[in-house]
């Protein structure tokens, strides 16, 4: 394998893991503040990228003109989900173990539901969007403009994600939230606004990394869930909470995917995720506190 | 349900089924087919998730590897269709003791453990889908049954089995130490529950039930390939008809797999075009309205009717 090859296979790598690191920042910000693994999730991906889609095929609507549109409605289409399903199971006051299981079957529901109405609505076609497509050339290596304009994306996201985390006020107290709800509860904190804002950011993020996705990849109505997996491993190894870490985490799966699709075939590249998914917390639950359960 | 009167309910209930064949039409049959074999697996996954707490996303990957080693073996090896299912539960025996070692000899949280199960499956199945000899992603076709009725006992016997059985074991010394588990780990190994023999008994239990489902199933279908095998809608509907129906009760599963496969089959029929859709919003509202599931519902409505006393709120998924 030549140096090009290799820089090549390493570029594409860093555009997928990105992406991957993006719907991760989503899914874990909502497991801090709301302890609620979203298994639809990828769904809101899906919602995004139809959006970016007939905003591009209908009206020849830019996909960055999409990108903060598919955020903000993505937003409050959390909030919507916040306020409808998550309200009325808190209003039961259940165990964390019960909490967790309805949460899983609620979201479950949710999934289904929003792959049937985009199949009702959208067909099964596989669509596709021709923007940007024409190569730039770095050096040796020529790459299409859109899959440049993707790692700019994530970059200036996940840096705004970064500084608003790090010194913001709300920032802050996701962040005291997700560590410690009932201290940052006794510290002043509006555990359940952080929650729904938290929920709806998280959201957002998916809206934002649908539409990048759909500028590279192409989209069906039942592409969220192994996006949602890919999400969830990605979460795991970059560890809950860890910002840095998902995004480390998830350039190295994309990089990881990469090269595994070009030495193996590519019926091996979702299975080199998992193998690493695997390996990783076999491991892990086996020499870290952090991956025992404590009190069920 | 206890008591004389819910004991003669389930007595009719088994005998009805059992006689069931001599006047159903071939459509009721394979309708109750699908309907057994989700009683099955729903208690099966119950039996080992639904008790200890450790929710697994993966469990289908038994009933994968049970339909494999069925195909295997009867198609590959010519041998008895018999030996097939024996084996089908030896090959998912294995597994989930080599599984159990692996994840259940320490506390992995419980959403780690959920999505490593699902990861298996998913690993499992692209390594099936691409050995040759096992026919590659087209899959094995299989000599079908001579009769759909043989799938019929054997699934409702399976679903009895799988029911009686979770029935003894929560009315056992067993079942009060996974009930310990369930309610806190750390405790109930202090107090001297043997947490991990427990913990792996059922796992075991659990994948040695779901294989033979497997098994019957790939010989009633005739055909097996690795993406219906291992699909993930199979590892899923066992846990949402289970937690639809009541987590770690007897007869949740039972009533959750009915209800699920009869209203999915009603929908499917009458409103093909927006069946899922309208599928997903009767699941929202009763878990919204009661997130413990039918027999949370159950409990209420004997209540309501009976007026007796307003029993203690359960601690844990009971």
């Amino acid at each position: 394998m030549d140096v090009t090859t290799f820089l090549q296979l390493l570029l594409f790598g860093v555009v997928w893991g990105g992406l991957y690191a993006l719907i991760a920042t989503g899914l874990n910000l909502i497991y801090g503040v709301m302890k609620i693994l979203n298994i639809a999730h990828g769904e809101l991906m899906m919602l995004g990228a139809y959006l970016t889609y007939w905003l591009f095929t209908l009206w020849h609507v830019s996909p960055l003109i999409s990108l903060p549109l598919a955020a903000v409605s993505m937003f409050v289409f959390g909030i919507i989900m916040q306020k409808l399903l998550i309200d009325p199971l808190l209003r039961h006051n259940l165990s964390m173990g019960e909490f967790e299981n309805a949460t899983l079957i609620v979201f479950f529901a949710v999934l289904l539901i929003l792959q049937s109405a985009a199949l009702l609505l959208w067909t099964a076609d596989y669509r596709v969007i021709s923007y940007a497509s024409h190569p730039v050339h770095i050096g040796p290596l020529a790459v299409a403009a859109k899959r440049l304009i993707v790692v700019l994306v994530v970059l200036l996201v996940s840096a705004a994600m970064y500084l608003g985390l790090q010194h913001t006020l709300l920032g802050k107290a996701i962040r005291a939230v997700s560590q410690d709800m009932t201290t940052a509860r006794l510290m002043g904190i509006h555990v359940k606004r952080i929650g729904l804002l938290g929920f709806g950011i998280g959201s957002a993020l998916a809206g934002i990394a649908g539409s990048l996705a759909s500028t590279i990849y192409v989209i069906t109505p039942t592409v969220g869930l192994l996006f949602t997996i890919k999400a969830f491993t990605v979460m795991v190894v970059g560890g809950l909470g860890s910002q840095g870490g998902t995004l480390l985490a998830g350039l190295l799966l994309g990089v990881l995917e990469s090269f595994a699709s070009f030495f193996m075939g590519a019926e091996y590249k979702d299975l080199s995720g998992y193998v690493v998914l695997i390996a990783f917390i076999v491991w892990k639950s086996r020499t870290s506190s952090a991956f025992v359960s404590e009190i069920k | 349900m206890t008591g004389a009167p819910a004991k003669g309910v389930i007595v009719a209930l088994v005998a009805l089924l059992l006689m069931l064949p001599a006047w159903g039409s071939a459509y009721a049959i394979s309708f109750l087919v699908s309907v057994l074999l989700y009683v099955a697996l729903a208690g099966s996954w119950n039996l080992f998730s639904g008790t200890t707490g450790y929710a697994s996303l993966g469990q289908g990957l038994f009933f994968g590897l049970g339909a494999y080693a069925f195909g295997v073996s009867t198609v590959l090896l010519k041998w008895h269709p018999v030996v097939g299912i024996v084996l089908a539960a030896a090959v998912s025996a294995v597994a989930a003791v080599l599984l159990g070692l692996v994840l259940l000899t320490t506390r992995i949280r419980v959403a780690y453990f959920a999505i490593v199960m699902l990861g298996v499956n998913e690993v499992v199945k692209t390594v099936v889908a691409n050995i040759k000899a096992v026919g590659s992603s087209s899959g094995l076709t299989i000599p079908p049954l001579s009769t759909n009725l043989i799938a019929y006992y054997f699934l409702l016997f399976l679903a009895i089995g799988v029911t009686a059985l979770s029935y003894l074991i929560k009315h056992s010394r067993w079942g009060l130490g996974l009930k310990a588990i369930l309610a806190d780990e750390v405790a109930a190994e202090v107090t001297g529950v043997g947490t991990v023999a427990h913990k792996m008994a059922m796992f075991v239990l659990s994948g040695t039930l779901i294989g033979p489902a497997g098994a019957m199933i790939a010989w009633y279908w005739s055909y097996i390939d690795p993406y219906i095998a291992f699909d993930l809608s199979v590892s899923f509907d066992m846990v949402v008809m289970s937690i639809f129906g009541g987590v770690g009760t007897v007869m949740g599963p039972v009533l959750g797999a009915v209800i699920i496969s009869g209203v999915k089959e009603a929908l499917s029929t009458s409103i093909p075009q927006f069946h899922t859709i309208i599928f997903g919003v009767l699941v929202l509202g009763l878990i919204l309205w009661c997130p413990g599931g039918l027999m949370q519902v159950y409990r209420i409505l004997h209540r309501r009717i009976t007026g007796g006393p307003r029993p203690a709120r359960s601690r844990g998924a009971q």
